[in-house]
């Protein structure tokens, strides 16, 4: 039997290894592209980083050879180089991990990035946790107890009214509401001047507490989506003859919710991490600069109202990665994760 | 014209505003969006662009006249009070209308023409085009649009700022990509519809096909875009103009929002302080668009759906 089948499992497997160095191949090519299209399209636009960083630096009386110094040592292309030369040097320069020197801290891009990047990735992941955890439960109670139509129809005003809402205006109302003017969460900071940065317990506290509102604000605005998700997809599970079938056996509706209907509707919603995620990392850039909170957000929000070019392209380069990065993790890992797309996958 | 023919083209107007009422009565969500976006929006816009709505005063300088509480004097442009710089706020509000429908309707219409051209093409014309397509669409949906938009928004210099027509380009800039994929794949399975087939054997052109047969079906699915990509590109509009990267406006809803922000936090006037008007306002006509134009989404697959239409237009010719 399995010496039967060998060569067939074989090239089975062959096939499926294909797709993963494919789809590996073809994530790796977009995020080349979308950082070189990006960069070539800022180099052509009238606003050009290099000549006006030259130009000022020329206002500031220095001479041509050493205003073109600068320039390479602070964006390191020059600006009378033609693009696609000035795209590879920025290749070669990223791999060597040199995105150059941030023109307000003077300091280099990458090692600014590296001070932000936990506290951004912490920020976004603990809000995402909630948000679909909130979410997936919402959205199976919805679908289990559709019948009632008042709760129902409520829900899916408030729904539409929180998706309406842009995350930075959320953020702007209940930052000036409850953090500055009724003082209930902390207005600004990832944790108070008096506690040391460590592995201790009131710091961990601390900063938990301070991102209390900031993540409010993202989970109230991406877990609606996932409720809806959720809810409709749980409804068609719902209709299957498994369900109604364990329901005549009169097993009870907590676990009829969790290991019937859960199992079955969360996959298909799993491929929603990676959208959510990047619409997460977007939003950051507002919330943490009005809650005042370290990340890659509000470096790049500052960055752009100092137009510090550098540091903007930098901060660019790193999110642009991680979205890259969620969406082939997401589709690797959904075959793992869902026989049924493994099996469609191979066929 | 015979007189049969002029009837028989009125009936056909009648029928379709009657089909339109019908639907919206369905639906009250709907109607509510659609009365909503009417009242609120397009009918004070077609106001001022026709000068029914006076210009907006200049600047009055002095703490008195910052935020002022609402009066009645000069009917009812005082109604609300005054902004920050002592202009009346419902006129800043109402001026503030005509650019940022401009905005996101073209903004839309950019994001479904690209969208549409790139993603029919790919998937009609197939072979080399199809994966160039294909990778341009695969680099454009790894980048968030208001993501580019911000960043582009910053780099561009102001004067281009001011033109409507870029910052429209701006904010649907990788935005059409969904968009694209989603029209790729339609025609895709649509190819091989008898219907398309057909049409092809009887030696119609490429795209004439396209556009009489393939749109056809596709059409709930534009329509549906155009009102989702609006709605995100106000997102971001407003979004980038919160953190100073278009000129500063008094007619710009969220610039009026920033400032009443500063100024409420600065002072921590939150409770019965003033400007409460100023901070609240702009963030209604802020989501009040978004909320209509959401709501109005969701009877388009009714509005475009035949079978309905039928069976909807069956029910009017009984009932006479």
């Amino acid at each position: 039997m399995t010496r039967k089948y060998y060569l067939l499992r074989k090239i089975y497997r062959w096939s499926l290894l294909k797709w993963y160095v494919n789809r590996v191949i073809y994530s790796v090519v977009a995020w080349f592209f979308a950082i070189a299209f990006t960069f070539a399209l800022i180099r052509l636009s009238p606003g050009d980083p290099a000549t006006i960083l030259f130009s000022s630096f020329r206002a500031q009386g220095y001479s041509i050879e050493d205003a073109k110094r600068m320039v390479q040592m602070y964006i390191g292309v020059l600006p009378e180089e033609p693009v696609w030369y000035s795209i590879l040097k920025f290749y070669v320069n990223m791999f060597r991990g040199d995105l150059g020197v941030s023109i307000n801290w003077r300091i280099p891009v990458t090692k600014l990035i590296g001070m932000m990047l936990p506290w951004s990735i912490f920020y976004a992941a603990w809000s995402l946790a909630w948000a679909i955890i909130i979410g997936v439960i919402l959205g199976l109670l919805m679908a289990y107890y559709r019948h009632i139509t008042i709760l129902n129809s409520t829900l899916r005003v408030v729904f539409s009214v929180l998706r309406s809402i842009p995350a930075w205006l959320l953020a702007v109302i209940l930052h000036i509401y409850l953090a500055i003017g009724y003082r209930i969460f902390p207005p600004s900071g990832a944790y108070p001047a008096g506690v040391q940065p460590g592995l201790s317990l009131s710091f961990i506290g601390a900063v938990l507490w301070h991102y209390t509102l900031p993540v409010i604000v993202l989970v109230l605005t991406a877990f609606p989506g996932w409720a809806l998700g959720m809810m409709a997809m749980a409804v068609s599970v719902l209709h299957e003859d498994y369900v109604v079938y364990a329901k005549a056996r009169g097993i009870s509706s907590k676990r009829i919710l969790t290991s019937y209907v859960a199992k079955n509707s969360i996959l298909p919603i799993y491929t929603q991490i990676a959208p959510t995620l990047a619409t997460l990392l977007v939003g950051t850039v507002w919330i943490e600069s009005r809650f005042v909170l370290p990340g890659i957000g509000s470096l790049l929000a500052t960055a752009i109202g100092v137009r510090d070019y550098s540091l903007m392209i930098g901060c660019y380069v790193v999110v642009i990665t991680a979205i890259v990065f969620g969406n082939l993790l997401t589709d690797l890992t959904y075959g793992f994760i869902d026989p049924r797309a493994r099996i469609s996958e191979e066929v | 014209m015979s007189p049969t023919r002029t009837s028989s083209m009125y009936d056909a107007i009648r029928r379709l505003f009657l089909f339109f009422f019908k639907i919206f009565w369905r639906r009250k969500k709907a109607f509510t969006g659609f009365i909503i976006l009417l009242v609120v929006y397009v009918i004070p816009a077609i106001l001022a662009i026709a000068g029914l709505v006076p210009k907006l005063p200049p600047a009055k300088a002095g703490w008195e006249n910052m935020y002022a509480p609402p009066s009645l004097n000069d009917f009812p442009w005082y109604i609300f009070g005054t902004d920050f710089t002592g202009r009346p706020l419902l006129l800043c509000l109402i001026w503030g209308i005509p650019s940022a429908l401009a905005i996101a309707f073209l903004a839309g219409l950019f994001t479904i023409g690209i969208g549409l051209i790139i993603g029919l093409s790919a998937g009609y014309i197939g072979g080399l085009w199809d994966s160039i397509a294909g990778i341009i669409m695969d680099v454009a949906l790894c980048i968030p649009s208001i993501f580019l938009a911000l960043i582009f928004a910053a780099v561009l210099p102001t004067d281009l700022k001011r033109n409507p027509f870029i910052i429209a380009a701006i904010l649907s800039i990788t935005a059409w990509a969904w968009l694209a994929r989603s029209a790729r794949a339609q025609v895709l399975s649509l190819k091989k519809k008898d219907v398309i087939l057909v049409a092809k054997a009887m030696g119609f052109r490429t795209w004439k096909i396209i556009f009489d047969d393939v749109m056809r079906y596709l059409m709930p699915f534009i329509f549906m875009s155009l009102i989702m990509s609006t709605v995100s590109a106000i997102s971001g509009y407003f979004g980038i103009a919160f953190l100073g990267l278009f000129p500063v406006d008094v007619t710009n809803w969220s610039i009026q929002l920033s400032q009443a922000m500063s100024y409420l936090g600065a002072l921590g006037l939150i409770r019965g302080g003033k400007a409460q008007l100023g901070f609240w306002l702009p963030t209604i006509m802020m989501i009040l668009i978004q909320v209509a134009l959401v709501n109005i989404s969701e009877i388009v697959e009714e509005l475009f759906n035949p079978v309905l239409r039928v069976r909807l237009l069956g029910e009017i010719e009984k009932k006479k």
